[in-house]
C-alpha cells in the first residue's frame, strides 16, 4: 500500500534488480516527492507507534481528567504532564488524540484502499479475460457506479448501515472498487492482445496463472498510482462523513470527528481542538498525493483523471 | 441508432428501478421516527396512533408498492416532518442548491482558467510551480475544513462576511436568487468558494494541459506566421480550443458538485436541498430522504444517458465504452 | 450583454429601494430547530410551537414559569368535581376582522379530538385524558365535563391552539397553514411568509386585544449548527439566538456587545437503570455477562450517584449553567421538595458502598445516551463514564442520534412484540421535561410502575417499581385539594430519591444570547417568543 511496498513488488515482476534502482533514482529527482515520502513515513511511524509515543491513551478513561479540559497548548496538568497541543472538552490530550485518530484514519483509508484494489482487480481481470456478455454487464455496473458521486453513495450506505469502522470501510470499498476494475480491465484488454498472451494460451497455462501470473503484473504500475490517490481521497471522504456525523462513532474518533468536535469551539477562540487535527489531516493527504503525483509521472499510466 | 438509444433508455430505467429498491428498503430498515414526534406524555395508544398516521404499521413491501405507485405519478410521499409532499419540499429548496453549484462552477472557471493558462505558458516558472502545488492542495484539502477556517477568519476574526444563510434574494422569473443583491452575494461567496476548490484545481490542470498541447498545434503556428497579435491568438484561437474540454468536464462535474453541496450547505447553513437531506437524516424523515436520493439518482442517470447518446451521435464507434467521468 | 447588465441593476435597485424606505423595527430570531408546520394541531415540538403560538392563542396560556394564566379564556372553574365552566374573552377578533366566539372553540376542540390527518404527533392526547366532553353554553361560555375529578384541566387546555372555524373548516392540515390560507389567528402577530429552511416572517397585528406588540416584523431563521448560530449573532445577521453554545457562555458574559438571558429549565437530566434480573450491558471484568443485576442493589445505585462530580460537569461542560439537583421538578414548580439536596461528590464513600454491596472489584457497563437531544448530552455521558471508571466501574460509552436512541431505549430489545415494549439498554442518560408545570405529570411518568394500558410510568423505561409510590401517585391524580396533593407528590418524590430509583444530575438552564441593546425575559419551557424581547431605551 505504501510507495515503498509498491516499489518493492515491481522489480519482482520484471525479474531484475536494475529497474528498481532506476526507479528510485528517478523518484528522488523530485524534491517535493522526496519531502512527501519522508513526511508520510514519519506520519506512519507516529500513527502506528502512537501507543508508545503518545503521552496519554486517550481512550483509557482513567488517564483522562475532566478537570483538565479545554487547556491551551503548552499547559501543564495537575500531575505535571504537559499538553503540547492543549486538551479537548473531556480533558483529552489533543496530541495523543491526534496520533490515535491518525491511526484510525490511516487504517480506514488503507484497508478500504487495499480491499477495493483486490475486489476491483479481480472483477476487472475477469471482465477482460472472459469478455462478452459478462464483460458488458460488469462494465455497465462499473459505469453506473462511477457516474454517481462517491459522497452520495457513501451517504446512502451509511444512512442505511449506521456508523462503525467496519461499515465505513465497507462503504469506502463500494465507492472505490470501480476505479480499479475499470483501469485493470483497460490495461488487461491491451495486454490480452499482446504476443506473450497468445503464447501463454498456446502453452495452455491455467486461467489463474494467466490472470495473476501474466496479466496482473502488467497492471501493477497503474494500480499503484490509483491506489495512492484513492487512499488519500478515502481518508478525506471518511473525514467528511465523520464530520457530518455519519462516519465513525465518538468512541473511536478519527481526525474528521476530532475536527467536528472542535467546530463548536471555533467561535470562542479555542482553535486548537479543530485546527491541529485539521492540519494533521491536511499534511497526511498532501504527502500521499505528492507521492502519487511522482509515481504517476514515472510510471505514466494513462489515467482518466 | 434508435435501437441503441432505446437500449440505453431501457437500461437507464432498469437502473432507476434497482435504485428505488435499494434506497427504499435500505432506508426503511433503520431506526424509528416515531419518538421524534412523541411527547414523553405519549402512551402506547398515542404511539400506535403515530405509527398509523405515518403508515409505519404496513409491511415494508406494501409501503414500497404504495411508494412506487405514487412515484410513477411524481408523488414520493409526504414528509413525516412537514406533512407536505416530499418532492415539493425538495423542489422548493433545489434552486438554492443549483445556484450554489452553478456559482461555484463559474468561480472555478474564472479562477482556474487564467491560472492554468499561465502555468501552461510558463511551465518552468516559479509562479507556475506554485500554482500547480496549490492545485494539488485543492484536490487534497477536505473542503469542510477549509469552510471552517474561512468562517473562523472572515466571519469571526475579521467580521467581513456573514457566516450562515442565504441573505436577501430577488425573484427572477419566479426563481429566488441571491447573486443579484449585495447581501445575497456576501452570503454566497464563501460557500461557493469552498465548493469550488476541487473544480478550480481540475480547471487549472485541464487548462495547463490544454495550453501546452494547443501552443504547439499547427493552427497556432500558422496564426503566428500570419502575424496575428499574440493576444489575439491567445484569447481567440487558443482559448476557444481549450475551453471545449473544460466546459465539457465542468458540465459533467455539475452533478457531483450538487451532491457535494450536501457538505458545504451544512457548514454554511445554506438553505438548499443538501442541507435538508442532512436534517432529514437526523430526524429520519424517510420520505424526504428517499425523495432526495431518487431525484439525484434520476438526475445522474439522465445526464449519463444524454451524454452517451450525444457521444454516440458524434462518434458512432462508441457503443459500449461509457463516457469518461 | 449590456442590456442584461442594465436589467440586473434595475432589478437590484427596485428591490433595494423599498427595503430602504421601510424604517421598520424588525426582530430576527436565530433558532436551532426549524418549525415544521404552522398548524397548531400538527405537533408538540417546541420548535413548531414557538412560531405558531405568535399567531394562534390558547384558552389557557402559560406564563414564563409554565404556570397557567388566562389566554382566550378569562376564567375556568369547577361547578362540581366533574364539570368545568370556561368563560371566553370578549371583543377578541381574528386577524381578518371576524369575531372570536364559542363556535370557534368547539370547532378547534373537535378538529383536534377527531385526529388531524397525517399529523405526526398532534397534541390530541391532551383532550383524550379524563374523558372530556365539551358543549357550547352561549356565545362566550363553554362547558367541559369529565368522567371523574380532574384537577389538570387548565394545563391540558394550554396544549390546544384556537383556530377560526370560518377559515379552517375543510382545509388540508398543515399545508394550508404553511401557505397562509388558514393561518389566521387571534395572536399578536400575523402570518406573512414561510420559506422552509430559510425563514418564517410574521408582522404585527394591530387589532390585538392584549399588550401592543413591540416589533413591526418578526423573522425566524433556522440555523442548526451551534457555532454558526452564534456567528450569525456576532456579525449581526440575527438579533437573538436560542441555545448559545455553552463553551462560549463565559466569554459571552464579558462581551459588551452581547447579553445573556437565562432561566432554569423544566428539563431534568438523569441516569436511568434497567431493573431486569439480568441486564445485557452489564459485564464482569472479563467481559462476560454478569449473572446478577447490580443495579438492583440500592447501594450500587447510590455509589454511582456519589461518584458523579456534578459541580465539575456544571463548570467544565455546561459553562457554569446547570442546576445540580436531587429533585425531579425544578424549583418553583408545584411538587418541588425543598428538603432534597443534590448529592455531593464523594468517591471514597462510593467505593465503600460498592465494597459493602459485594462489588469491590467493580464491573463493566455500557452507558448509552443520545447525542443530539439535550444540551451537551454526549459530553456529559463521556464525563460520567470517566467518573465511574475511576471508582472501578469500567464504563464504555455509546451515543447515537435521538431517534435511534429513543427507539432502542423504549423498545429496542429483540423480544419486543407489539404492545409490549422492552428496552434494550441497561443504564442510560435521558431527560424529562415537566411540560405540564407540576409534578403529578413527572411522578407518574418517571417513578410510578409501568403500565402500557393506563400510560403510567411512560418515562420509566427501566421498569422501576415501588408500591408506596404507586399508591401516592394514584391518590395525587384524584385529589382536588392542592395542599394534600402537594404532600403526596413531595412524599413520592422523597421515597423515589432515597431509593435512587434514578440518578438526577441537573436541570438544564435555558439560555439565549442577544444584542446588548435588547432585553429578553426567558421562559422555563425553552420557547423563544418575540413578545418576550424588547428594546432597551
Amino acid at each position: 500500500m505504501t510507495a515503498a511496498g509498491g516499489v518493492g513488488r515491481k522489480p519482482a515482476a520484471d525479474g531484475a534488480d536494475r529497474p528498481f534502482r532506476t526507479f528510485a533514482r528517478r523518484y528522488a529527482q523530485s524534491a517535493s516527492a522526496m519531502i512527501g515520502l519522508v513526511v508520510f513515513v514519519a506520519i506512519l511511524l507516529l500513527a502506528f507507534g502512537s501507543s508508545w509515543i503518545a503521552p496519554q491513551n486517550p481512550y483509557d478513561l482513567r488517564q483522562v481528567d475532566l478537570l483538565d479540559n479545554l487547556l491551551e497548548p503548552g499547559s501543564t496538568s495537575f500531575s505535571g504532564m504537559t499538553y503540547w497541543l492543549g486538551t479537548d472538552r473531556q480533558g483529552r490530550d489533543m496530541l495523543s488524540a491526534i496520533l490515535y485518530g491518525l491511526r484510525i484514519s490511516l487504517i480506514v483509508g488503507g484497508l478500504s484502499g487495499i480491499l477495493a484494489l483486490i475486489v476491483g482487480t479481480v472483477v476487472g481481470l475477469v471482465a477482460a479475460y472472459v469478455g462478452g456478455r459478462t464483460d458488458a454487464a460488469i462494465m455497465r455496473v462499473v459505469d453506473l457506479q462511477l457516474s454517481i458521486p462517491a459522497i452520495l453513495v457513501a451517504l446512502i450506505l451509511l444512512v442505511v448501515l449506521g456508523t462503525g469502522v467496519e461499515k465505513i470501510i465497507f462503504a469506502l470499498v463500494v465507492v472505490q472498487w470501480a476505479y480499479f476494475a475499470r483501469t485493470v480491465r483497460g490495461v488487461a484488454l491491451a495486454e490480452n492482445s499482446r504476443e506473450y498472451m497468445d503464447a501463454a494460451r498456446v502453452l495452455r497455462l491455467g486461467h489463474a496463472r494467466i490472470l495473476f501470473g501474466h496479466l496482473l503484473p502488467n497492471c501493477m504500475p497503474t494500480l499503484i498510482v490509483i491506489a495512492t490517490v484513492q487512499v488519500a481521497s478515502s481518508i478525506s471522504l471518511e473525514a467528511t462523513l465523520s464530520f457530518l456525523g455519519l462516519g465513525l462513532p465518538p468512541t473511536q474518533p478519527s481526525l474528521g470527528l476530532l475536527i467536528a468536535n472542535g467546530f463548536a469551539f471555533m467561535m470562542s477562540g479555542k482553535y486548537w481542538i479543530s485546527v491541529f487535527p485539521g492540519i494533521a489531516l491536511l499534511v497526511t493527504i498532501v504527502s500521499i498525493n505528492m507521492i502519487g503525483d511522482r509515481l504517476r509521472d514515472i510510471l505514466n499510466p494513462r489515467l482518466q483523471r | 441508432m434508435s435501437a441503441f438509444i432505446l437500449r440505453r433508455l431501457l437500461q437507464s430505467l432498469f437502473v432507476v428501478f434497482v435504485m428505488t429498491l435499494l434506497v427504499f428498503f435500505g432506508v426503511n430498515v433503520i431506526g424509528n421516527p416515531v419518538y421524534v414526534f412523541a411527547s414523553p406524555d405519549c402512551n402506547q395508544a398515542c404511539v400506535n396512533g403515530i405509527i398509523r398516521s405515518l403508515g409505519l404499521d404496513r409491511p415494508v413491501w406494501e409501503q414500497y408498492v404504495y411508494f412506487m405507485n405514487g412515484a410513477v405519478r411524481g408523488q414520493l410521499g409526504n414528509s413525516f416532518t412537514f406533512g407536505v409532499p416530499a418532492m415539493q419540499l425538495i423542489l422548493e429548496r433545489l434552486p438554492a442548491t443549483l445556484e450554489l453549484a452553478f456559482a461555484s462552477l463559474v468561480l472555478a472557471i474564472l479562477v482556474g482558467l487564467p491560472l492554468g493558462m499561465w502555468a501552461g505558458m510558463r511551465p518552468d516558472a516559479l509562479s507556475s510551480r506554485a500554482i500547480m502545488t496549490v492545485s494539488t492542495l485543492g484536490f487534497s484539502v477536505p473542503t469542510f475544513w477549509i469552510g471552517l477556517i474561512l468562517i473562523l477568519f472572515f466571519s469571526v476574526h475579521l467580521g467581513w462576511l456573514p457566516a450562515v444563510g442565504r441573505g436577501d434574494t430577488v425573484s427572477v422569473l419566479g426563481i429566488e436568487v441571491s447573486f443579484l443583491t449585495l447581501d445575497g452575494l456576501s452570503h454566497l461567496i464563501m460557500p461557493a468558494f469552498t465548493l469550488a476548490l476541487f473544480n478550480t484545481s481540475l480547471v487549472i490542470r485541464l487548462a495547463r494541459a490544454g495550453m501546452r498541447e494547443v501552443l504547439y498545434a499547427d493552427f497556432v503556428k500558422f496564426a503566428r506566421s500570419k502575424g496575428l497579435s499574440p493576444s489575439r491568438i491567445l484569447f481567440v484561437h487558443v482559448l476557444k480550443n481549450i475551453m471545449i474540454p473544460i466546459v465539457t468536464v465542468m458540465g459533467m462535474e455539475f452533478g457531483g458538485t450538487v451532491a457535494f453541496a450536501v457538505v458545504t450547505e451544512s457548514i454554511f447553513s445554506w438553505p438548499g436541498a443538501g442541507k435538508m437531506l442532512i436534517d432529514a437524516i437526523e430526524v429520519l424523515d424517510r420520505p424526504l430522504i428517499v425523495a432526495y436520493l431518487m431525484l439525484v439518482v434520476v438526475m445522474f442517470v439522465v445526464i449519463n444517458l444524454v451524454v452517451d447518446i450525444l457521444y454516440s451521435l458524434l462518434d458512432p464507434r462508441i457503443r459500449f465504452s461509457g463516457a469518461a467521468r | 450583454m449590456r442590456s442584461l447588465l442594465g436589467w440586473t441593476v434595475a432589478i437590484a435597485m427596485a428591490v433595494g429601494a423599498p427595503a430602504l424606505a421601510q424604517a421598520q423595527s424588525v426582530l430576527t430570531i436565530g433558532v436551532r430547530s426549524e418549525a415544521s408546520s404552522m398548524d397548531p394541531h400538527w405537533t408538540q415540538l417546541s420548535g413548531d410551537k414557538q412560531v405558531e403560538q405568535h399567531i394562534f392563542e390558547r384558552l389557557v396560556d402559560l406564563d414564563h414559569n409554565s404556570q397557567p394564566i388566562p389566554g382566550l379564556a378569562t376564567a375556568w372553574r369547577n361547578t362540581d368535581p366533574q364539570t368545568w365552566v370556561i368563560e371566553l374573552r370578549r371583543n377578541v377578533r381574528w386577524h381578518d376582522g371576524e369575531a372570536f366566539d364559542a363556535d370557534d372553540v368547539i370547532f378547534s376542540l373537535d378538529r383536534l379530538a377527531a385526529g388531524v390527518a397525517g399529523a405526526p404527533a398532534s397534541p390530541a392526547f391532551a383532550l383524550a385524558k379524563g374523558g372530556k366532553k365539551w358543549t357550547k353554553v352561549d356565545s362566550h361560555i363553554v362547558r367541559i365535563t369529565t368522567d371523574g375529578p380532574y384537577p389538570h384541566m387548565a394545563e391540558d387546555l394550554a396544549f390546544v391552539g384556537m383556530i377560526p372555524e370560518h377559515k379552517a373548516r375543510g382545509v388540508t392540515a398543515s399545508v394550508d397553514f404553511n401557505n397562509g390560507r388558514a393561518t389566521v389567528g387571534t395572536g399578536p402577530y400575523r402570518f406573512v411568509e414561510y420559506r422552509p429552511g430559510d425563514r418564517i416572517v410574521l408582522e404585527r397585528f394591530d387589532g390585538y386585544w392584549g399588550t401592543k406588540p413591540e416589533w413591526d416584523r418578526v423573522v425566524f431563521r433556522p440555523i442548526t449548527q451551534d457555532a454558526s448560530r452564534l456567528a450569525a449573532l456576532l456579525n449581526g445577521d440575527v438579533d437573538i439566538i436560542d441555545y448559545p453554545p455553552t463553551p462560549d457562555i463565559p466569554r459571552l458574559r464579558s462581551d459588551r456587545r452581547v447579553g445573556i438571558s437565562e432561566i432554569a429549565s423544566d428539563r431534568l437530566i438523569q441516569i436511568q437503570f434497567g431493573y431486569r434480573d439480568i441486564e445485557p450491558f452489564v459485564f464482569d471484568k472479563n467481559g462476560q455477562p454478569l449473572a446478577i443485576n447490580p443495579f438492583r442493589d440500592v447501594r450500587v445505585r447510590k455509589a454511582l450517584s456519589l461518584a458523579i462530580n456534578r459541580e465539575a460537569i456544571k463548570d467544565r461542560i455546561m459553562g457554569g449553567s446547570s442546576i445540580p439537583t436531587r429533585n425531579i421538578v425544578p424549583p418553583g414548580f408545584f411538587g418541588f421538595n425543598d428538603t432534597l439536596r443534590a448529592d455531593p461528590f464523594d468517591a471514597d464513600q462510593a467505593r465503600r458502598l460498592l465494597q459493602q454491596a459485594g462489588f469491590g472489584d467493580g464491573f463493566k457497563v455500557t452507558l448509552h445516551g443520545p447525542n443530539n437531544r439535550y444540551i451537551n448530552d454526549q459530553p456529559i455521558v463521556e464525563a460520567i463514564a470517566q467518573m465511574w471508571t475511576r471508582i472501578g466501574i469500567q464504563t464504555d460509552v455509546v451515543t447515537m442520534p435521538r431517534n435511534v436512541f429513543f427507539t432502542d431505549v423504549i423498545r429496542g430489545d429483540p423480544s419486543t412484540v407489539p404492545g409490549v415494549d422492552i428496552p434494550k439498554f441497561s443504564v442510560w442518560l435521558t431527560g424529562w421535561g415537566t411540560v405540564a408545570g407540576e409534578a403529578t405529570y413527572t411522578v407518574t411518568g418517571l417513578l410510578e410502575s409501568y403500565n402500557a394500558a393506563t400510560g403510567t410510568g411512560n418515562g420509566n423505561w427501566g421498569r422501576y417499581s415501588n408500591p408506596r409510590i404507586d399508591v401516592l401517585a394514584f391518590r395525587a391524580r384524584q385529589e382536588l385539594d392542592p395542599q394534600v396533593r402537594l404532600r403526596f407528590l413531595q412524599e413520592a418524590t422523597k421515597i423515589g430519591m432515597d431509593d435512587y430509583a434514578l440518578i438526577p444530575l441537573h436541570f438544564q438552564v435555558n439560555q439565549w444570547a442577544h444584542r446588548a441593546n435588547l432585553k429578553h425575559q426567558p421562559r422555563v419551557n425553552e420557547r423563544t417568543m418575540a413578545y418576550d424581547v424588547s428594546r432597551v431605551r
